[in-house]
């Protein structure tokens, strides 16, 4: 795949902890294609947030990344804070979970957004507060001219989230990374959002990874996904195809545990047995297998590889080659 | 703006008002009076003497007479320092006190901040700890041990500055400052590497740092307004107290302050004089919680708007 805008291979981000070392992110690999959309799925401490973070260089401070995570010929995961400035807010932008606290509070919206533009490519203040009143216009933040000169208290959530998704996406990077951007928000205007950024980034041209746990999300904008559990890459492939055909267990028990509008009289919601597992030393076998139904000895022993079922399709359960 | 300020204004007047009437009952309900401590004098003396000071009269009257003195700006006379108004001893007093004050203040503000985000920069390393252990001596020896150190090293071994007194110019002041300054320093440091480091944890430098904009800018214009913002919050109060003058202070160095008439005033029951430090003091104090308010608006938006 050399046609890969980013390429990661092998990534594992641990914590150094009290209680010892904790692997968020263990072993994960895969390729974003330029101007595509992969969604990255998951429960709460699967690790996907931890990915982006350390694509960023915003890991905590007691967090490591190792591996490579080759983007545009550099290696991002060997990169200095320097480097890494040449590189984060330019080609590779980021957006956060929680909009109400994800902008500084005592600067100007406006302000905010130029930042980037008047430090990387150099404008005039004039210049960069012009293209920032475009950009938010363009988020359609009514009377942008005037709300630019506002603080961030002074705009919704919903609004917060679009004057992210405008600064993130102000200087045309290649790559976004959007972290569970529409958790915080309030349901009825998490579509929104999400259409907004995916239709800004089609224009520029950027490709995004979608971090989130709601398979509807994903579903609705993503090519391709990545289903990540215990900080492993579950399964893989394109979003139609995972969706309507889902070959690890714990991707059908997702699936099923989804709400569908015409069942929620009728059928009750499924669920997966037992809690995610959160932190300690990880297993020998499977990450999965405690809470899998379909269990067999191996999966407690050995982990099964990823293996490709199918072009652009790849699945890493024991049960897969069995069946 | 000016309708913010002038509310404050007005309701620190009632607070002053209020300050003025609680010390002035409080002040006659404490056992003794202005002359139980004098050697023994005649009844026929002291009668002359309490009449003199309008000392004989019903309370509420002294008190009456008090308050219209006040709004003529007239203090009363001290019944300590004989021939002294109140007013001629805090007019003699306060340039001292307010000059080592203000100088003490701005040599701890900007020694304490500054190794305070460089404690916080620099967590756990060696920089953070000796900047930690000269925060804990400074907050835990008291100034009347600190203070006959420095005089004895920087005086009387080195000979590099006068002992005390007030009558060698800049000279005088270098001891009382710093000394002064010191557990200030240590607060102050203490104060800000905390909040430096709580917000270099906010999600909104997360934010700055994803932009790429670089460490320095980072700093510069998103962390260190909103770290700053408790340490402003402490100096405003504290710097009414400081500049009032420190007794400890003024007694080790000699300094002919007004810090030292808070305690010899409130011993000696010289009840105007209490009266006027304490409004002093009382005054100032607004004062600078209002100047406190509108630099914190000036720097935090979310602060203004409800005044």
């Amino acid at each position: 795949m050399t046609d890969s805008l980013l390429s990661v291979r092998d990534l594992q981000v641990k914590f150094r902890l009290p209680a010892g070392a904790m692997t968020a992110v263990d072993g994960v690999s895969f390729d974003v294609k330029p101007g595509e959309v992969l969604g990255i799925v998951g429960e709460s401490g699967s690790g996907k947030s931890q990915i982006l973070f350390s694509l960023m260089g915003l890991l905590a401070s007691n967090g490591t990344a190792r591996g490579t995570a080759s983007f545009q010929g550099q290696d991002l995961l060997a990169l200095g804070p320097m480097a890494l400035d040449s590189i984060r807010g330019v080609t590779l932008s980021m957006i956060f979970q929680d909009p109400m606290t994800s902008l500084n509070p005592y600067m100007r919206i406006g302000d905010q957004l130029a930042e980037g533009l008047r430090v990387h490519k150099g404008l005039s203040k004039a210049e960069a507060w012009k293209a920032a009143v475009a950009m938010l216009d363009r988020v359609r933040i009514p009377d942008a001219a005037r709300r630019a000169r506002h603080y961030p208290h002074e705009f919704s959530g919903g609004m917060r989230q679009r004057v992210m998704i405008a600064m993130a996406l102000l200087v045309r990077p290649a790559l976004l990374l959007a972290d569970e951007p529409t958790t915080a928000l309030d349901v009825t205007i998490q579509a929104q959002v999400l259409d907004l950024m995916a239709e800004l980034g089609r224009e520029i041209g950027t490709a995004i990874i979608l971090v989130t746990h709601d398979l509807g999300v994903v579903a609705r904008l993503c090519d391709r996904v990545i289903v990540l559990y215990g900080g492993r890459v579950m399964e893989e492939g394109e979003a139609e195809v995972l969706f309507a055909s889902p070959a690890h267990p714990y991707s059908q028990g997702l699936l099923a545990a989804t709400p569908r509008l015409e069942d929620a009289l009728t059928k009750r919601l499924g669920t997966i047995p037992g809690t995610p597992r959160s932190g300690g030393a990880m297993l020998p076998g499977c990450p999965f297998a405690p809470r899998c139904t379909l269990k067999i000895p191996i999966c407690d022993a050995t982990r099964p590889p990823l293996i490709a079922i199918a072009p652009e399709r790849l699945v890493s359960c024991h049960l897969t080659g069995a069946t | 703006m000016l309708r913010f300020v002038g509310r404050r204004l007005w309701e620190g007047t009632l607070t002053l008002a209020a300050l003025v009437t609680l010390t002035f009952f409080v002040m006659r309900l404490a056992p003794g009076g202005p002359f139980s401590k004098n050697r023994k004098i005649s009844p026929e003396v002291l009668e002359h003497i309490k009449a003199a000071f309008h000392l004989d009269e019903p309370v509420w009257q002294q008190f009456a007479r008090y308050v219209w003195g006040l709004l003529h700006f007239d203090f009363g006379p001290s019944t300590r320092f004989r021939d002294y108004s109140v007013g001629d001893l805090i007019a003699s007093g306060l340039p001292y006190s307010l000059t080592i004050g203000f100088w003490a203040i701005v040599v701890a503000a900007m020694v304490g901040v500054a190794l305070g985000i460089a404690g916080a920069l620099r967590r756990n390393t060696p920089t953070d700890y000796v900047a930690g252990i000269l925060g804990v001596v400074g907050i835990a020896v008291p100034i009347f041990v600190i203070g006959p150190l420095f005089q004895v090293v920087f005086a009387l071994k080195l000979n590099w500055l006068p002992v005390g007194g007030s009558d060698q110019g800049w000279r005088s002041l270098v001891m009382p400052v710093l000394v002064l300054s010191l557990p200030n320093i240590a607060y102050i440091s203490r104060l800000t590497r905390g909040s430096m480091i709580e917000t270099m944890r906010e999600n909104y430098v997360r934010t700055a740092r994803a932009k790429g904009i670089g460490a320095r800018r980072t700093l510069m214009k998103h962390t260190l307004k909103g770290a700053l913002l408790p340490v402003i919050a402490y100096l405003g109060p504290s710097t009414a107290g400081i500049i009032t003058g420190s007794i400890l202070i003024e007694t080790v160095f000699a300094v002919p302050g007004i810090g030292r008439h808070f305690v010899d005033a409130a011993l000696n029951r010289d009840y105007p004089l209490v009266m006027g430090i304490t409004l002093l003091y009382g005054a100032l104090l607004i004062v600078f919680n209002i100047l406190t308010d509108l630099v914190r608006g000036w720097l935090d938006p979310r602060a203004r708007g409800n005044g």
